[in-house]
C-alpha cells in the first residue's frame, strides 16, 4: 500500500540534462519567410543555423555563429564564408554557400508571397562565390541587416533541397535542420522535445540535450507549475512580478528585461473630433502617464520616452513632458471646447482596462468624456479596417524586433487605416524613415531617428507609456541563456556552477 | 423499440447539421478579419486577398456552408490556417485527451449514487446532513475555483500532484487526471448525489416497495431491484444531457491545468480567428454530446419498462 502511495505520488523526475520550459503556445510555422509568433522564433531559432546571432545578456550585441567571417564591404555588398562541417539532419550534407542563397533569395521571390519578406526588402541577389563562400548584394544600402535580419529569425538558413523537395516551402516540418537543437518530436497542446543536434559542430555544444518546451498560454498557470516545480523556466505575467519579489518561491531567480515593445495612446488626427491640433495636445498633457503606470502596470516599467526603446539605435533619453492640466484646460478652451465626447478603443486585458480608467478619469478633469470600448484581440485587431477614420484614441501595443526602422515603418502616410490609426501623415517622417534605413553609419542613423521622434511629439498624436518589460523566473541551478529582451536563446542555457 | 432507435439517431443527424448551419451563420457575425490575426502586419495585400479566396471568405455565406458540407461529406474539415494540418488530424489527436477527462469526470460523478442512495435511506441521519451540507456547497462553487484551490493545496504546498500537462505512461497519465477530474468532478459528485438521494425518497414511497418489504424481502434486495431500478434511470438521463455542460467546463479546465484537448484547441481557434478550427471542433464536440444525449436517452428506454412502453 506504502509502496503504491509512493508510486503515486512521488516527486516529479527531474532529469539534470533536461530542461522544462514554458512557451505561450505551440508553433505553427517553422519555416522563416512566414513565422508569425515567438513560439515559432523560438523553436526556428533554436533548429536552424545563421551567418551570425545575438549574444545573451543584456546589450543587443551579434557574434559569428555559422560564419567563419562576415563583413560590409561596401553599403552594397556583405561577404561572408561559412565554418565547414556544419551538418544537416537526414543525411542532407554540410550546410553551403547555396544553402544561404536559396534561403535569402526567397524572401523576394514574388511566388513564394514570403510575408516576411521585408526582412530582406533591399535584397538584390546572393552570389555564391564557392562551397562555403559568397556574396549579398543589396539594392540599395540596408542598414536593419545587422540588427534585424541576419541575427534575427530572416537569417536562418534552410536546406535547399529539402525545401525544394516539399514544394519551396513548408510549415511544421523542416525537411532538414541544422541548429545546435533538431525536433525529436512535437505532440500539439503538449509539448516540443528538442534534443541537441550532433552536427552542430561550428560553436559551443548546448549544455541541455534535452530541451522540452510546454505551452502554457495562461501566465497563472505557468506560475503555477513553476512553483510546482514541473517547469524550470518561465515567462511571468508583469502583474506578479510584484507579489513573487515579495515572495520568491525557494531556488528560484526572478529578471525583468526590457523589450523593443511599445505601449501608447494614439489620437486619430483625422477624426473630426479630434482634428483640431489643440484638442490632441490638451490630451497629451492631461493624461497622466506615471498613475498609469502605478494603476496598470505596477510601477514596475519606466515610462517611455518615445517610439524608440531603451538599447536600440534611436533611443531618445529626454523625457516626454510632465502632466499639466492646467495647460490643457486652457488649450480646450482657447479650441472653444467646453465639452468633448471621445471613445478609446482597447483590448480586453486587466492592464488596459485599467489604463482606460486612468484616462477615463485625466480626461473627465479637462471636461472630456471618455466612452471606453473593450474589445478581444481578434475585433480589435480589425478595428482600422472596420472603424476606418472613425477611430478617435486607440491604446496599443507593438511588437519590435530591435531594429528601430521594424518601429518608425508603421507610422507612413502609406499605413494610414492599416496600422497608423493616427493617420499621421508627415512628409518628413517619411522621407527620414527611408534615409534611416539606408545609412549605414550608427551615429548618423541615431540622429535621424531622434529627428523622426521629434516629428511624432510635434504631431500630439501620441501619448507614449512604456515599453513593456518582460519578466521570466527560472531555477537558481540554471544560467539563463536570454536574450536581452527576455526571449530565450535556447542553446545558450546551462547549468549554473 | 427499433424503431424509437431509428427515429433518435434520425432526430441527432438533423440536430447536427443545424447547429453546423447555425454555427457557420453566426460566425459570420464574429467582430474580426480572420485574415489579418492569420497573417499579420506584414502581410501584403495580395497575400491576404488570396487568403480570404482560400478560405472562400469573398463568397455568400450559402456558399461557403456548401464548401464546407462538401468537405464534410469527403470527410475533410479543412486545413489549420497555422500550421496547415487537417483539422481532421488535428481534432484525432486531441479528442483522446478530452474523452478521457469526460469519461473520468462522468466515473466520479457516479460515486454520487451510493452518497445519495445511503443519505435517502438515512433520511435525516448524521450522514444525510454532513453530505447535504456539503454537496450543496460544492455545487455552488465554480469548477475553475476547485481547481485552483487543489492546485494551491496538492501540486504547490504538498507537492503530491501534478499541477499541468498530462503526463506519459499510465501512472503519470493518472497522476495527471486527478486534480482537472476532481475539479469538474466534485460539483458533479454532489449535484447526482442530491438528484440520486431525492428520487430514491420518492420511490421508497411507492407501494410496490411498501408491498416489497411486507413480503419480507431482504432490504438490500428491495434497494437494489425495487428502489434503484426505478429511481436510477433519471440520474442517467440527466448525466447524458449533462456532458455538453462537462466539456463546456473541460474548456475552462483544459486552460487552467495546460492540458491538450478539444476545449484548448477550441479557445486559441476562437481567439486567433481560425474559423477551420472552431468550425470542425465545434463540430466534433455537438456530435459527441448529441451522441451521448442519443445513448442517454437509449439506456433510460432500456432501464426503465414504464418508458419503453410509452415510447413505443
Amino acid at each position: 500500500m506504502v509502496a503504491v502511495f509512493i508510486a503515486f505520488f512521488g516527486t516529479f523526475a527531474v532529469h539534470a540534462d533536461e530542461l522544462r520550459m514554458q512557451t505561450p503556445a505551440d508553433f505553427g510555422q517553422l519555416d522563416p519567410a512566414f513565422w508569425q509568433s515567438k513560439s515559432d522564433q523560438t523553436v526556428i531559432d533554436a533548429i536552424f543555423p545563421k551567418l551570425i546571432e545575438f549574444k545573451s545578456g543584456t546589450n543587443w550585441e551579434y557574434e559569428l555563429s555559422a560564419a567563419e567571417s562576415i563583413e560590409q564591404v561596401d553599403p552594397l555588398t556583405i561577404k561572408f564564408t561559412l565554418k565547414k562541417g556544419l551538418m544537416w539532419t537526414g543525411g542532407y550534407g554540410e550546410v553551403t554557400a547555396e544553402d544561404v542563397e536559396y534561403s535569402f533569395e526567397r524572401y523576394i521571390d514574388e511566388d513564394l508571397a514570403a510575408p516576411n519578406s521585408g526582412d530582406w526588402a533591399a535584397l538584390k541577389d546572393v552570389e555564391v562565390v564557392d562551397k562555403y563562400s559568397g556574396i549579398i548584394h543589396f539594392n540599395e544600402p540596408f542598414a536593419p541587416v545587422w540588427w534585424s535580419t541576419l541575427p534575427y529569425t530572416g537569417g536562418a538558413i534552410v536546406n535547399k533541397a529539402s525545401t525544394e523537395a516539399a514544394g519551396g516551402k513548408f510549415t511544421t516540418e523542416p525537411g532538414a535542420t541544422a541548429g545546435p537543437y533538431k525536433i525529436e518530436k512535437w505532440e500539439q497542446g503538449k509539448q516540443t522535445v528538442l534534443v541537441a543536434h550532433d552536427g552542430w559542430n561550428v560553436g559551443k555544444k548546448p549544455a541541455y540535450d534535452r530541451v522540452i518546451l510546454i505551452p502554457i498560454s495562461d501566465a497563472k498557470s505557468a506560475e503555477v507549475a513553476f512553483e510546482a516545480g514541473q517547469i524550470d523556466v518561465s515567462k511571468i505575467a508583469i502583474s506578479s512580478v510584484q507579489e513573487l519579489q515579495a515572495n520568491m518561491p525557494a531556488d528560484s531567480v526572478l529578471e525583468v528585461r526590457p523589450t523593443a515593445r511599445y505601449t501608447w495612446v494614439g489620437l486619430n488626427a483625422e477624426n473630426p473630433a479630434l482634428q483640431d491640433v489643440r484638442v490632441r495636445q490638451a490630451i497629451t498633457k492631461a493624461i497622466d502617464v506615471d498613475a498609469i503606470i502605478e494603476g496598470a502596470y505596477f510601477g514596475i516599467p519606466d515610462r517611455s520616452t518615445g517610439l524608440i526603446a531603451p538599447g536600440l539605435i534611436g533611443f531618445s533619453k529626454e523625457a516626454q513632458p510632465a502632466r499639466d492640466v492646467d495647460g490643457a484646460k486652457a488649450l480646450l478652451a482657447d479650441a472653444g471646447i467646453d465639452s468633448l465626447n471621445v471613445e478609446l478603443e482597447l483590448q480586453n486585458s486587466k492592464d488596459e482596462q485599467t489604463a482606460g480608467l486612468i484616462i477615463q478619469a485625466n480626461l473627465a478633469e479637462i471636461g472630456i468624456n471618455v466612452q471606453l470600448n473593450t474589445h478581444d484581440g481578434g475585433t480589435f485587431w480589425s478595428l482600422g479596417d472596420e472603424k476606418g477614420t472613425n477611430l478617435q484614441m486607440t491604446l496599443k501595443e507593438y511588437a519590435s524586433p530591435p531594429d528601430p526602422a521594424w518601429s518608425t515603418q508603421w507610422f507612413l502616410p502609406g499605413q494610414a487605416g492599416i496600422w497608423n490609426w493616427e493617420w499621421f501623415n508627415s512628409e518628413e517622417y517619411e522621407k527620414l524613415h527611408y534615409a534611416a534605413i539606408s545609412e549605414t553609419d550608427f551615429d548618423k542613423r541615431a540622429k535621424i531617428y531622434h529627428e523622426m521622434q521629434d516629428i511624432m511629439d510635434a504631431s500630439h498624436s501620441f501619448v507614449w507609456l512604456i515599453h513593456p518589460p518582460k519578466s521570466v523566473i527560472y531555477k537558481n541551478s540554471i544560467n539563463p541563456g536570454l536574450l536581452p529582451n527576455g526571449d530565450y536563446n535556447l542553446k545558450a542555457f546551462s547549468p549554473a556552477k | 423499440m427499433i424503431s424509437y432507435t431509428i427515429q433518435r439517431i434520425f432526430v441527432a443527424i438533423l440536430i447536427i447539421l443545424l447547429a453546423t448551419t447555425l454555427l457557420f451563420i453566426m460566425i459570420q457575425f464574429v467582430p474580426g478579419d480572420p485574415v489579418n490575426v492569420m497573417l499579420g502586419p506584414r502581410a501584403t495585400p495580395e497575400l491576404k486577398e488570396a487568403l480570404r479566396e482560400r478560405l472562400h471568405l469573398n463568397d455568400p455565406v450559402f456558399v461557403q456552408i456548401y464548401y464546407f458540407f462538401l468537405g464534410l461529406i469527403q470527410g475533410d474539415l479543412g486545413v489549420d490556417l497555422t500550421s496547415n494540418r487537417p483539422v481532421t488530424s488535428l481534432i484525432l489527436e486531441q479528442a483522446p485527451y478530452t474523452l478521457t477527462l469526460v469519461i473520468s469526470v462522468v466515473l466520479v460523478a457516479l460515486m454520487g449514487i451510493p452518497i445519495g442512495t445511503y443519505a435517502a435511506v438515512h433520511r435525516g441521519g448524521l450522514f444525510d446532513q454532513i453530505s447535504g451540507v456539503i454537496s450543496v456547497s460544492i455545487i455552488a462553487v465554480p469548477p475553475i475555483v476547485i481547481g485552483l484551490y487543489l492546485i494551491l493545496l496538492f501540486a504547490i504546498q504538498l507537492k503530491l500532484l501534478p499541477a499541468i500537462g498530462v503526463g506519459e505512461g499510465f501512472w503519470e497519465i493518472l497522476k495527471h487526471l486527478v486534480l482537472p477530474t476532481l475539479a469538474i468532478g466534485l460539483t458533479w459528485i454532489g449535484y447526482v448525489s442530491r438528484l440520486v438521494r431525492a428520487s430514491v425518497l420518492e420511490v421508497l414511497m411507492l407501494n410496490h416497495v411498501k408491498t416489497a418489504r411486507a413480503f419480507g424481502i431482504p432490504e438490500n434486495k428491495v434497494l437494489r431491484d425495487y428502489v434503484l431500478r426505478v429511481a436510477l434511470p433519471v440520474t442517467f438521463t440527466v448525466l447524458g444531457v449533462s456532458i455538453g455542460f462537462i466539456l463546456s467546463t473541460a474548456v475552462i479546465v483544459e486552460i487552467l491545468f495546460s492540458r491538450p484537448g478539444i476545449g484548448k484547441l477550441i479557445y486559441e481557434a476562437v481567439i486567433s480567428r481560425n474559423y477551420p478550427v472552431v468550425m470542425g471542433t465545434v463540430l466534433a464536440g455537438t456530435i459527441f454530446i448529441v451522441v451521448a444525449t442519443t445513448l442517454s436517452d437509449l439506456l433510460n428506454v432500456m432501464l426503465d419498462p414504464k418508458s419503453r412502453k410509452f415510447k413505443s
